[in-house]
Parts: C-alpha cells; structure tokens; sequence
C-alpha cells in the first residue's frame, strides 16, 4: 500500500512546538525563534572561495568534476548532493590578458571577448574528462565585469551549479536589498545575531540568458 | 490582526505548513522552524490576508521560506537524514523514503497534489512556477516514484478519484 496521505497524517507539529509557537503568537512576535546563525556568516565564506551551490536529487550515483575544481557527486538513492571545493582545478576558467577575456576549456583557449556582454553567455559544453559526465560553462559580462558559471545537470534535469560574479546574494537591509558583499563586517554580525534574515539569489542577466537558452530550472 | 485570530490559523493550518515544510525539507527541526517563521511573520503584522486565502498565503510563505533554506550554501551541501520519522508502518516509511529521494522541488508538487488537493494552477500560484513547470515536475515525480515504489497503488488511486479530498 502506497498512500501518500496515510502517511502524512501521521506529521505533525510535536505538542512542544506547538506551545512555544502559541506562545510567541500570544506574545505577538516578541520571542526570538531558534534558527542556525551559520547561514549568512556561511554565505559569506562561500563568496570568497566562489560560490558552489547545489540542489539535490535522489538519482544514481554521478560524478563530475568543475572545470575551476571541486567536485560534485549525487550519492545513490538518496536525496543526497555533495559538493567538494578542493582547489585542485584552474580556479577561474575566465583570464583577462591584455584587455582580451580568455576562456580556458581544460587547455584549448578561447578569445570570447567579442562574444559576450552584459546581457550575451558564451555557452560551452563540456564533457568531464575523468568522468565522461556533461556539463556546461557559461561565461559573461564585459572586461570590466565578467564571470562565470558551471552547471552539471542530473540525468533527470536538476543540476549543481559553481560559479563566480555570476550571481549575487541580497540581503535586507533596512527595507533594501543590498548584495551580500558589500556588506561591512558589523552588519554581517548583526545579521549572525540575527540570524532570522534570507537571502535572495540575484543571477547576472548574461547568466540569466543563459539558463534561458538551457531550459534550466533554478528555483 | 488580533491574538485570538493568529491562534485560530494556527490551530487551523499549523500542521498544514508544518507538513508541506517537513515534505519540502526532509528534516524536523528545519520543518518547525519555517512554521514558527510563517507564523511569527503574520504576527509581525507585515502582511495582510485576503479572506478565503489564508491557508494558500501560508503555504506560499512557507515554500519560499523553504526554498531561501535550499539555497543557503550550508544547507545545501549537507546532506540531512532525519532521526524521528513519525511513522509506524514500513508501507508509509518506504513512501517517504521514496518521496525523500525526489528533487525537493518535486517534493513540493506532489505534497500539495496529494496531499492539500490543491490542482496544477493553484499549485503553480503557491509556488510561483507556471502550469506547465507544475505539470513537469508531476511527470517527473511520477516517474521517478514508479521506479522507486514496487507498486504505486496509492498514488494512482488518489489521480482515478480526482485526488485529495480538500
């Protein structure tokens, strides 16, 4: 038996949850909820090492290796992605030399500087040479700000995604959105303190193009 | 919004979020904090119901809640097995794990097709996807729960009879 709805009846709030929420509602929001304070000082690490993201999907097992380094893996049967950031790749497959942006594909060297802008991807397929496994590099922007990103798509169409100033992270603050970045080091402790505050993913329009043409589904 | 009317919700739709957050996000502790979240955010009085709407704005609130969790770096590159499943029967362990290893987002669609009854358009407007994204990912899920599940009774009784009941 297969039931779906059988098997939900069974969630539900444990009655000490549901005391300590009443209790907040009762107070009108003046409680301080639980909530890990890791999230925006995370965030924050990951900036600086290039960000890697990941959704999960319960597939069977897949490698692949990011072209920058790193490596992603879906473990069999679970809903299990792990994601390693290991420095062993090129860092940035993107170089500016002499005004001209470059685009380093596992040693063949491309000249793509008149072939993106602010609004245009350079779109590479890429095959993971130790794994065989499809991915592909996106790169945009112009030489005063480009980026990148790296997808490796799932056989069922979810993928992990690597980048660098190709997304931004924003953060609320007072009633404005403003990029996780520029944030000063007090205000991330605040927001540590905090540690209520959500952050929203703001894709590059060059990336955003890019997911477009893919037919890439980013929540 | 008065104190009386916030409990009323609660006691009215608590689980609901609960279980749409615990399906979406596969772990107590972070379910039970996107509740308390979706609740404390009412009681911070930001927002204004539309009567007849409320329990599609608390879901709504809670998927996005849910999905600002998938993103964050942290949570999604650790993978989080949850020690205090509720269930008894193996029947209903072997459709949650089932349902576990689906993309979260599927997750979401399936929960609120089977369980909240909701069709592929109001599920889309919950979630903020199209109709046909919502469509998508039912196939997909489907699919993917065909293979896991040694039969998928269940499911294909709730599609001959429309559905869940609301």
């Amino acid at each position: 038996m297969k039931d779906y709805r059988h098997m939900m009846r069974q969630v539900m709030l444990s009655d000490e949850k549901k005391e300590e929420i009443m209790d907040m509602l009762e107070n009108k929001g003046t409680q301080k909820r639980r909530k890990p304070s890791v999230k925006v000082m995370v965030l924050a690490a990951a900036l600086a090492v290039g960000c890697a993201l990941s959704i999960a999907a319960g597939l069977p097992a897949q490698v692949y290796n990011f072209v920058a380094g790193g490596t992603v893996s879906v473990t069999e049967g679970t809903s299990e992605v792990n994601v390693t950031l290991d420095g062993t790749g090129l860092g940035s497959p993107i170089t500016l030399e002499n005004g001209r942006l470059w685009f380093d594909a596992d040693g063949e060297k491309v000249d793509i500087t008149d072939k993106v802008d602010e609004n245009t991807p350079y779109i590479y397929e890429r095959t993971d040479p130790k794994t065989g496994n499809k991915g592909y590099v996106v790169l945009g922007g112009t030489i005063d700000n480009y980026g990148w990103a790296e997808f490796f798509l799932t056989e069922n169409g979810d993928c992990s995604m690597m980048g660098e100033n190709a997304w931004e992270n924003m953060v609320p603050i007072d009633g404005k959105d403003v990029p996780l970045s520029q944030l000063t080091e007090a205000q991330l402790d605040m927001l540590n303190e905090d540690g209520d505050t959500l952050c929203t993913t703001v894709y590059r329009p060059w990336l955003n193009s890019a997911i477009e043409q893919l037919g890439l589904e980013l929540d | 919004m008065d104190t009386e009317q916030l409990a009323d919700l609660f006691r009215q739709y608590g689980d609901d979020v609960f279980r749409l957050a615990y399906s979406y996000l596969g772990a107590r502790a972070d379910a039970e904090d996107v509740c308390q979240s979706v609740f404390l955010r009412l009681a911070e009085g930001k927002t204004a119901l539309l009567p007849g709407r409320e329990k599609a704005w608390l879901l709504t609130c809670a998927a996005n809640a849910c999905k600002s969790q998938l993103r964050s770096f942290w949570r999604r590159n650790v993978g989080e097995l949850d020690e205090s499943l509720p269930f008894r029967d193996e029947s209903d362990r072997e459709v949650w794990d089932a349902v576990m290893a689906l993309p979260p987002k599927y997750r979401a669609v399936i929960h609120l097709y089977y369980w909240e009854g909701y069709d592929q358009g109001e599920i889309g407007d919950i979630l903020k996807i199209s109709r046909t994204a919502v469509q998508t990912r039912m196939a997909r899920a489907r699919a993917m729960l065909k293979k896991e599940l040694s039969d998928d009774e269940g499911l294909q009784a709730y599609d001959a009879a429309g559905h869940a009941e609301r």
